[in-house]
């Protein structure tokens, strides 16, 4: 039996090692030059609007840059959107010097015609998006969604999950199902709800309240550790938080001790 | 030159080969086993047969009289009608999603007319089309092309003896094309059953509703590897039974 888990272990990094390489489209392996950061979807305007135009970016969800870091692909550093996947990373000694940076508010949007005003008339929304399983949105909304059926009944969360008609891999591909009419209601990250008129919000009540904490850290196979370091920094500008802030993120609210020693 | 050539051909047979030998090399039959006992594999499981039948169905009952037709018409519309029914073999399924979209989500004519409830988007119903926009052009390409072959004069001396025009198909055209109607059907199902692209766009990816098996391995690919690969080696394995299936058929038909 040993010998069949053991097999099994290798084939499974076996394609661990192939797999996200594949999915990795365009990034090139090329060992020197530009900084390479693989970062939340929601972090998408944030990061595009930084000076640093030494830097690519490649932006998906946590789960999938997660996997692509397991999987040895060519990253200088992460910013991530849940503690989850970041801890999982920095226990497998694959990132250091983890560092929350920012937080953002999960929300509850809806299409700007639809008639829900309150939480509660959740269960009314035609149709709902959710995140995946995996991807931190999604897990953040399955926390408040938990919390509101402890405290409503299991009806209401039972009512919301029937009118649920996907699960998308990121914050960015739940909010165009919201955008382009095709849903009625889905939970958001705040920023990635700012300025969009099609939509509106509708408040959570404050004991199911979610806020999103981001983390970014850098790949310890990464090529360029000075400049991704130096890319880690910027994100304390005050110009970087100023720009954050007008998006519509906060400044983290906990410091966090990073686990083992550097 | 000799050798450049059997080089050339080894290193295309290798590409074709040496990924799925490792992948039924990778996952041994109690991985399979594990699998099928996953929720998610066996809704995916059920998910894929319902709607691939479902989409061979639509596609022989819509596609045999759209095929009788372009081997018989001569004119310049049949012509036309006849490259556009090829027309999204060369379409990325992406392309299909975002047009099947365009036309039955939340912005297309169809809600439109029919009012939002009646959006097809992230439906059973969206899962189908999309199989059947990209599965249809090999059936009725190739149910064309069989047609064609048929003697028009034996269709006629069958009728001339009686049989009205769909006993003459049945009795005197259906068997002598059946194994290129067969062969355009598997190659449609098969297409229908791998379909990921257009599905994932315009169904979007529910379990139990609206996940494929294709769209189940995407998934899976996010938090459990190990079921990717099984699930995989799954969605061959169905494959080939379901095409077994389809020559037995028309073996006794």
């Amino acid at each position: 039996h040993a010998a069949f888990d053991s097999g099994r272990t290798v084939s499974r990094r076996r394609m661990l090692s192939f797999l996200p390489a594949a999915a990795m489209g365009g990034l090139g392996c090329s060992p020197s030059g530009r900084l390479t950061v693989g970062a939340a979807s929601s972090l998408t305007e944030a990061f595009l609007a930084m000076d640093g135009t030494e830097t690519d970016y490649t932006f998906a969800g946590s789960q999938v840059l997660r996997r692509q870091v397991e999987g040895g692909a060519p990253l200088d550093a992460v910013a991530l959107a849940d503690e989850a996947h970041t801890r999982e990373l920095e226990d497998a000694g694959l990132v250091q010097d983890v560092r929350a940076f920012a937080q953002a508010a999960v929300v509850l949007a809806v299409r700007a015609d639809s008639p829900i005003t309150r939480f509660d008339e959740l269960p009314n929304a035609n149709r709902i998006i959710l995140g995946t399983r995996s991807v931190p949105l999604g897990r953040y909304t399955r926390r408040i969604l938990e919390r509101a059926s402890s405290d409503r009944g299991a009806a209401f969360g039972d009512g919301v999950m029937t009118r649920v008609v996907s699960e998308e891999m990121n914050a960015r591909l739940v909010r165009a199902r919201l955008l382009s009419g095709d849903a009625e209601a889905a939970f958001l990250y705040a920023p990635d709800l700012a300025q969009m008129p099609p939509l509106r919000r509708v408040p959570i009540p404050s004991a199911y309240a979610e806020t999103a904490t981001y983390f970014c850290a850098l790949v310890s196979a990464g090529m360029r550790q000075a400049q991704a370091l130096r890319w880690q920094r910027s994100l304390d500008l005050p110009e970087q938080r100023a720009r954050r802030t007008a998006l519509g993120f906060h400044d983290e609210q906990r410091g966090r001790a990073a686990a083992g020693p550097a | 030159m000799k050798l450049l050539r059997r080089l050339a051909a080894l290193l295309l047979v290798s590409l074709l080969l040496v990924p799925l030998a490792l992948l039924a090399g990778s996952v041994g039959p109690a991985d399979v086993a594990s699998a099928l006992a996953d929720e998610r594999a066996l809704r995916a499981l059920g998910v894929s047969l319902r709607t691939a039948l479902a989409s061979l169905l639509l596609i022989l009952v819509l596609g045999t009289p759209l095929a009788l037709w372009l081997s018989r018409a001569t004119g310049r519309t049949a012509r036309v009608v006849e490259a556009c029914v090829d027309l999204p073999v060369l379409l990325p399924p992406a392309v299909a999603g975002v047009a099947l979209l365009s036309a039955f989500g939340a912005r297309g004519p169809w809600v439109a007319l029919f009012g939002s409830d009646a959006s097809l988007a992230f439906t059973s119903a969206a899962v189908i089309l999309a199989q059947v926009f990209v599965g249809s052009p090999f059936y009725v390409r190739s149910a064309t092309e069989a047609f064609r072959t048929v003697d028009a004069e034996s269709l006629l001396v069958a009728r001339s003896l009686g049989a009205g025009p769909w006993r003459a198909f049945r009795e005197v055209g259906l068997p002598a094309t059946a194994p290129a109607l067969a062969a355009g059907a598997t190659l449609s199902l098969a297409r229908a059953l791998g379909e990921f692209g257009a599905t994932l766009i315009f169904a979007g990816s529910l379990m139990g509703r609206t996940q494929t098996l294709p769209l189940a391995i995407y998934a899976a690919l996010e938090d459990d590897l190990g079921l990717a690969v099984a699930l995989s080696l799954l969605l061959t394995l169905t494959a080939l039974a379901l095409l077994a299936c389809v020559r037995l058929l028309v073996r006794s038909a």
